[in-house]
């Protein structure tokens, strides 16, 4: 009888009202389930549409007005908007010129632009983050003064958007946020701000030099990937002067890009500076030896390859006289009865020399 | 053992309860914390180009290591998909473990590949290579073909490791079907680390069963076509989508799994590569990174991405699918038990304090647990306790929580990544959800448990090779070995430590002993001390064992705790026998677990009143504990070479468990309650006596275990204890018919018991007032009260009320109910209560409050020039009987409305202080002197002299309030009731009904005569008495339905009533009266006219027990329901007086 049970009895009712919980939830799951469904096959049906569109617009045969009386009415649906935007975006990038203009014109005939500015004034990062992306993908000029505030934004996402939107809108210029970034910028952020610039324009020394003394070590590298990327052989001594940098990374890099915009010093300066370097700038300097293939380094590697207790210099080290044409005194000492066994198979891993 | 098995019922549902209820808020949070994951990264990659370093130079190199075994089949089309991957900077590492079909030769004509010099720069130690392979055709340069020779997985994961040159590594099953962009969208992560260095990343995997894959890549996505396959996509969407996002985000992720992951390969190299001797080899190999990682002090991420990257067969037959489940499990204990150091270590950050935990908690035990809960299920079905409204609720519950959470991980993977976006598909795994629980879900339980079992079957091991790689030589033994040296390393140390305890124990019985023979003569001639010392020498055997199993358990999850608890454990023992055994020589008293119902302000008073707590007691007791803990503390830095001591101690121990001290002492001195209790165990009794406390205090979700014969017809009403008042008037003969309501006044003597307040009791007459009071009075002398101390009187007398658990007066807010007070009071009494000590005492002033009593007088009223009693310790119990008799007359003025007080005394109290000793000890002597006493009588009155000088105090006192109640007017209109709270435990009880024995008077100028009445009444009988009087002789309004448990003093106790219950103490419901039998503990008594008690026939003892049993359960159901009568009942009689 429940009067033995009464603490069981309070238990089963707790279960009983946590069960009929999870069954309520349950019920809200699967019909959020199918709600979601449907605008996500709605979503499949409306790509379609949208990207007819663009299509039409881009090849030019657009003109309908019947069909762009259709288009307005699904332009009420604010998920069909968002969608359009989203494509438009992403139709932008794959365009240039004319038919990228074609697209911009969409953006204003459908008066997307406004939807995109309501974007950017959200709270939530992700949304103004979407708001900077559109902005700048359409080149809406207008934006840059918001767009620039965004750059000391606290949240990585707004503030990373921000600075590539600069960039696109700016070219070189939008950079002008390196002299005070003291963020990290990822190599992925790097990689993307330098993949929107184009050209850089004369008389922009002073800020780069700055830069190259930033105490941000992401700064400094990225500063020497712009430097790689433009080949711009004024800054080599510079460049060489920051192989006693602290930062092992940023060594590496000035090596990359001593090697890109070499002159006649370059390899004397390798070999000079190669036992004071940490292993991993010596096999960079090894490499760039590789890719310059000059006659100098050949005593010097051939030093490497025999005196070297590295095993991996001694590889990359053979791996250059085989570039250098060396590939015949690399086999003499490797038939020599006196050499080791492991230069031997050093040797011949650097001539990827076929067993037999 | 009832209650034995009680507690273990509880303990195991309640700790599956708890269990439940964690993987519930678990899974919650997993929920909630994914939905956020996954989309924070949805929206963060909206617009990713991953295009930019798709043939960016600057893009770091990934080295993808796949290794093969027998699988010619396919290897070719997988390579080619292989080789078709999006991104520049990759080489594709096949690593062909020794495989005994032609896939080497098939690989060799199908990629034009040739043999190639390569130098292994890589220096984790791995099985021979026989080969590596390069193509000839440069569309092929990404391609590195490695033949070796068989070593399995993880070492054919670690020559592709030495042979790699990339910055990462991605391991693969060669088998798997890779989307495109797959390094693309797994190298993003690297690439954006900043602060925190990525050491490894991983991706969804879905399943390719039944998809159509052409050219190597998946175009058409379905649902498998089985239910096994399907069962295993919802599972993996749970997994990847829900579990993985979770703890990705929370930095607590430490399973990549080994069919798709991306690695820092400058970490796996510092950390030995995979491990070649668990088959879980890829949560091994991230716990190793993590662990590497965090022993350097390095900020590190482990990261899953939600973005389906990789395609892979599942197993759709129960056969494969139960092997698998069966090595996962396998490789889980296998990290696990390795890396146990980390476990619960703050060191390692909420990687040991949460991550572990939780795969130890929940992945590894969740399925051993639900095996045990099964195997649980089915005894309890057998033994038919299974409570089932419980057991549904529950079940109903735990399955929709499992499809509460499959749906939602649908619903999470639906809005996030549309694999199944076919309205089917959707519909089909929604089915999945609900179905799974049923078929599913065993399958993958039995598969753990299969899997636990063979890991200890195959003890399994680290053994074999030693390597040079970080953590990698670590608990190089297995687990059976490791356990058994814990053990007897365990048993060495515990020797020493058992026989110091040991010897201190018994040196504590040698020294209690001598103690008793100090102060009690009697003990020695009843040969009390053999039974003293064979009780303890069992319960010392008892404690080693107990205390010594739960050491060696203890000691495998911290040696260091283990220790410490065992010398804590051992010197408390030795340390509160001292203190039990003190108190009984004080008090006469064994201590149970009533001290716990004490307040602390009341266990100050209690102490402090009785001297207990001075500097030398505190010094003493301070010595006593250093004296307990050094010696073992010392012996616990010592081992024996040998484990045989400590196994001879705790097997002694064990046996001594299933033997109880009566089957081999037979039973002490049964008749003579004070001897009997003076040569028990006190440890024992204090132990026992918590136990069946606990018991009481938790009725528990079994109370069906102890149905019994009890016709539930008895109980059938909500309120047991209501009946329609039937009492009659018994009073109402004896006294003189008046116009006026007669006054009433009760006196509750403290501690003022049969034995000596009457020349029949067997120390004879210390109240000579008293005794020339009950010539002139209505006199019982076979009178019980309802407790053996005073925390039930107030509620018997005045409302023959039941006891709840602990006593009436100590439920948290009172139950409505009738009383004296209330009922008098609204009939137009005065209603008082009198006491010289404090009222919150045993919750007195709650009653009174309750009551709303118009004067309540305690110790705060008094002042001069009223004297206080001696103090002892700095501490006075409150005013002398004296002045609260005083009080009483100087505060009542003579009036026209009646009124009814209760006195309660205070004198004859522990530590039985009075003033004017001296007085009282000449009169005390005198009476030795008088030839009234017999030699017996003299003999244990001299040794209990300050109990009785106290009692000759209050007899004078009392004299002295009834001549002056004489001189006033109002004494010609007032009935006095006198009585004792019961007995006082400090004078030997001879029975077990001696401490209930108290007289009952009931005095008054309008007597007609005295009378001495024989036949057994009680407390309870009081107060229905009183009212039926004043009901049919003063028209009072009584109620009309009442919950008395006593009959009225015509009735008593006899056997045409249901009985009546006493209490002990605070804790222990133990008595029952009846007729003329009594049950005490178990044993029945037959009661003689005069209360002496024999041990009765075993043929009453089944209807006393039955009576008993029956009266426990109306207690029960009251207490439990916390109402006495239905608020109707109560209202109606209020009201309508009010209304009068």
């Amino acid at each position: 009888m429940s009067f033995h049970h009464i603490v069981l009895h309070e238990l089963i009712l707790a279960i009983v009202v946590v069960l009929i919980l999870v069954l309520l939830l349950i019920i809200t799951v699967l019909g959020y389930s199918f709600y979601s469904y449907r605008i996500l096959h709605n979503r499949h049906s409306w790509k379609q549409i949208i990207e007819y569109k663009i299509m039409e617009r881009v090849v030019g045969s657009d003109g309908n007005d019947e069909q762009d009386r259709e288009f307005s009415r699904h332009l009420k649906e604010p998920s069909f908007r968002i969608l359009f935007l989203e494509i438009l975006v992403d139709s932008g990038r794959k365009f240039s010129g004319t038919a990228k203009n074609a697209i911009n014109r969409l953006f204003y005939d459908f008066k997307l632009e406004d939807e995109a500015w309501r974007k950017l004034r959200q709270r939530k990062a992700y949304l103004v983050a979407g708001g900077i992306q559109e902005l700048a993908e359409m080149k809406v000029e207008a934006a840059i003064p918001e767009i620039k505030a965004k750059l000391n934004d606290d949240r990585t996402v707004v503030y990373q958007e921000a600075q590539y939107a600069m960039v696109t809108f700016r070219g070189y210029e939008g950079l002008e946020f390196l002299t005070h970034f003291d963020k990290p910028l990822s190599d992925w952020q790097q990689l993307r701000l330098l993949s929107s610039i184009h050209h850089i324009p004369e008389l922009s020394d002073v800020q780069a030099y700055t830069w190259l003394k930033s105490t941000n070590d992401s700064v400094v590298i990225f500063t020497l990937r712009l430097i790689r990327k433009f080949r711009l052989m004024a800054f080599y001594t510079a460049v060489y002067e920051l192989l006693d940098h602290t930062s092992t990374s940023v060594r590496v890099q000035a090596i990359r890009t001593m090697q890109a915009i070499e002159n006649s010093a370059t390899i004397s300066q390798f070999i000079a500076c190669f036992d004071q370097q940490p292993i991993d700038v010596q096999l960079e300097i090894l490499k760039s030896m590789k890719v310059a293939r000059s006659k100098e380094s050949e005593d010097f590697l051939k030093e490497q390859l025999w005196n070297n207790a590295a095993v991996s210099i001694k590889i990359h080290s053979a791996e250059v006289l085989v570039v250098l044409g060396e590939g015949q005194y690399l086999r003499e000492i490797s038939q020599k009865a006196d050499t080791y066994d492991e230069l031997i198979q050093i040797i011949k891993h650097a001539l990827q020399e076929k067993k037999c | 053992m009832l209650e034995f098995s009680h507690i273990v019922y509880e303990i195991v549902v309640w700790l599956f309860l708890l269990y439940s209820a964690a993987v519930f808020i678990i899974y919650t949070w997993i929920g909630l914390y994914a939905y956020g994951a996954v989309f924070r990264y949805k929206h963060k990659n909206a617009f990713t180009d991953y295009g930019i370093i798709a043939t960016n130079p600057n893009a770091p190199t990934f080295s993808l290591i796949a290794p093969a075994y027998n699988e010619g089949m396919t290897i070719i089309e997988n390579v080619r998909s292989l080789l078709s991957l999006y991104y520049h900077n990759l080489e594709i590492i096949i690593v062909n473990d020794g495989s005994k079909d032609d896939s080497m030769q098939k690989l060799i004509a199908a990629y034009e590949l040739e043999p190639s010099s390569f130098f292994v720069q890589g220096n984790i130690e791995t099985k021979a290579i026989r080969g590596i392979y390069k193509s000839k055709n440069p569309a092929f340069k990404k391609l590195i073909v490695v033949d070796k020779e068989n070593g399995g997985k993880a070492d054919a994961l670690n020559v592709g490791v030495n042979i790699s040159a990339g910055d990462y590594i991605v391991c693969i099953d060669v088998d798997c079907i890779l989307e495109q962009d797959a390094i693309l969208k797994l190298a993003k992560p690297f690439l954006e680390q900043t602060d925190k260095r990525v050491i490894a990343c991983g991706g969804v995997i879905r399943l390719a069963n039944n998809c159509n894959v052409v050219n190597g890549s998946v175009t058409d996505v379905n649902l498998p076509k089985s239910w096994l396959g399907r069962t295993q996509a919802l599972e993996y969407i749970r997994a990847f989508i829900l579990g993985r996002m979770a703890w990705s985000r929370a930095s607590g992720l430490i399973l990549i799994s080994g069919a798709f992951g991306a690695f820092d390969r400058q970490i796996v190299l510092a950390c030995g590569g995979y491990d070649r001797n668990t088959v879980g080899e890829d949560m091994e190999l991230v716990v190793r990174m993590r662990r590497y990682m965090e022993e350097q002090k390095q900020a590190y991420e482990v990261v899953n991405i939600p973005d389906p990257l990789c395609w892979t067969e599942v197993p759709e037959s129960k056969e494969v699918l139960r092997k698998q489940r069966n090595r996962w499990m396998r490789g889980t204990m296998e990290t696990l038990w390795k890396h146990r150091k980390l476990m619960f270590n703050p060191k390692y950050g909420r990687f040991g304090m949460i991550s572990m935990p939780y795969w130890f908690l929940f992945e590894f035990l969740g399925p051993i647990v639900e095996f045990t809960g099964y195997i649980v299920f089915v005894i309890f079905f057998i033994l038919g306790i299974i409570n089932w409204p419980f057991f549904f609720a529950l079940f109903a519950l735990v399955i929709a929580s499992g499809i509460l959470y499959s749906i939602y991980a649908i619903l999470v993977d639906l809005v996030s990544h549309q694999v199944y976006t076919k309205k089917r598909d959707l519909s089909t795994l929604i089915a999945t959800a609900v179905l799974e629980p049923l078929y599913f879900h065993p399958i993958v339980v039995k598969a753990g448990v299969q899997g636990v079992v063979d890991y200890f079957r195959k003890q399994h091991g680290w053994g074999e090779m030693t390597r040079q790689g970080f953590q990698q030589k670590e608990a190089n033994e297995s687990v059976w070995t490791y356990l058994g040296k814990r053990l007897i390393s365990a048993l060495q140390g515990i020797g020493p430590v058992m026989l110091v305890f040991f010897v201190l124990y018994m040196l504590s019985i040698a020294i209690e002993w001598w103690w008793y023979g100090r102060r009690f003569a009697q003990l020695a001639e009843a040969g009390a001390g053999k039974y003293l010392v064979g009780d303890n020498l069992l319960f010392a055997f008892q404690v080693l064992g107990c205390v010594g199993i739960g050491y060696l358990l203890l000691q495998f999850l911290s040696s260091f705790w283990a220790r410490i608890l065992l010398v804590l454990s051992f010197s408390a023992i030795v340390v509160i026998q001292f203190i039990l055994f003190l108190y009984f020589g004080e008090s006469r008293n064994l201590l149970g677990a009533d001290m716990f119902y004490y307040s602390s302000e009341e266990m100050k008073q209690i102490l402090e009143a009785s001297g207990m707590l001075n500097f030398t007691n505190i010094a003493l007791l301070l010595v006593l504990i250093v004296i307990a803990w050094v010696p073992l503390w010392m012996a616990n830095k010592q081992t024996f070479k040998k484990a045989y001591v400590g196994i001879a101690c705790l097997s002694l121990g064990f046996g001594a468990c299933f033997i109880s001290s009566a089957s081999i002492l037979g039973s002490a001195s049964a008749k003579d309650e004070f001897v009997a209790n003076a040569s028990r165990s006190k440890w024992r009794y204090f132990f026992e006596s918590n136990l069946s406390d606990y018991v009481e205090e938790h009725p528990g979700m079994l109370a069906a275990l102890y149905q019994d014969d009890v016709d539930p017809k008895e109980l059938d009403s909500k309120f047991p204890f209501l009946k329609a008042e039937d009492t009659k008037d018994f009073l109402g003969t004896y006294l003189k018919k008046t116009a006026k309501a007669p006054n009433l006044v009760i006196l509750v003597i403290e501690g003022l018991g049969h034995a000596y307040s009457s020349e029949n009791g067997y120390i004879g007459n210390f109240t000579p007032f008293i005794s020339t009071l009950k010539k002139q009075s209505l006199y019982w002398d076979n009178n019980i009260s309802s407790s053996g101390r005073t925390f039930s009187v107030l509620p018997t007398l005045t409302g023959s009320l039941p006891f709840a658990v602990h006593g009436f007066l100590e439920q948290d807010t009172l139950p409505d109910h009738f009383n004296l007070f209330n009922i008098l009071k609204h009939n137009g009494f005065n209603t008082g209560f009198f006491y010289g000590g404090h009222s919150n005492f045993d919750f007195m002033k709650k009653f009174m409050d309750y009551n709303q009593i118009d004067r309540l007088i305690d110790q705060d009223a008094f002042g001069p020039p009223y004297r206080k009693l001696p103090e002892k310790g700095g501490e006075s119990w409150g005013y002398e009987d004296q002045a609260v008799f005083s009080k009483l007359l100087e505060v009542q003025k003579v009036q026209e409305n009646p009124y009814f007080h209760v006195l309660l005394t205070l004198s004859t109290h522990n530590p039985f202080l009075i003033n004017n000793t001296a007085h009282y000890e000449q009169l005390f002597d005198q009476r030795i002197a008088s030839s009234e006493l017999s030699p017996t009588q003299k003999k244990w009155a001299i040794e209990n002299r300050t109990q009785l000088v106290s009692v000759l105090n209050l007899d004078d006192a009392m004299e002295q309030f009834f001549k002056e109640c004489r001189e006033r007017p109002d004494f010609a209109n007032t009935i006095f009731v006198i009585t004792g709270d019961h007995a006082m435990p400090e004078i030997p009880l001879q029975s077990k009904i001696d401490r209930y024995h108290v007289p009952l008077l009931i005095y008054s100028p309008l007597l007609k005569e005295a009378k001495t009445f024989h036949n057994f009444v009680s407390h309870f009988d009081v107060a229905p008495s009183l009212l039926a009087y004043y009901r049919e002789n003063f028209a009072l309004k009584t109620p009309a339905q009442v919950t008395w448990i006593g009959q009225g003093l015509d009735k008593g106790v006899s056997a045409k009533g249901e009985g009546i219950a006493m209490m002990q103490s605070k804790n222990q419901l133990a008595d029952f009266v009846r007729g003329n039998y009594h049950l005490s503990e178990g044993q029945v008594y037959q009661l003689d006219g005069t209360l002496n008690e024999d041990i009765a026939s075993d043929a009453a003892k089944e209807e006393m027990s039955k009576r008993f049993e029956l009266f426990k359960r109306k207690n029960k159901l009251f207490f439990t329901q916390k109402r006495l009568l239905p608020d109707s009942v109560y209202s109606n009689y209020f009201g309508s007086l009010k209304k009068d």
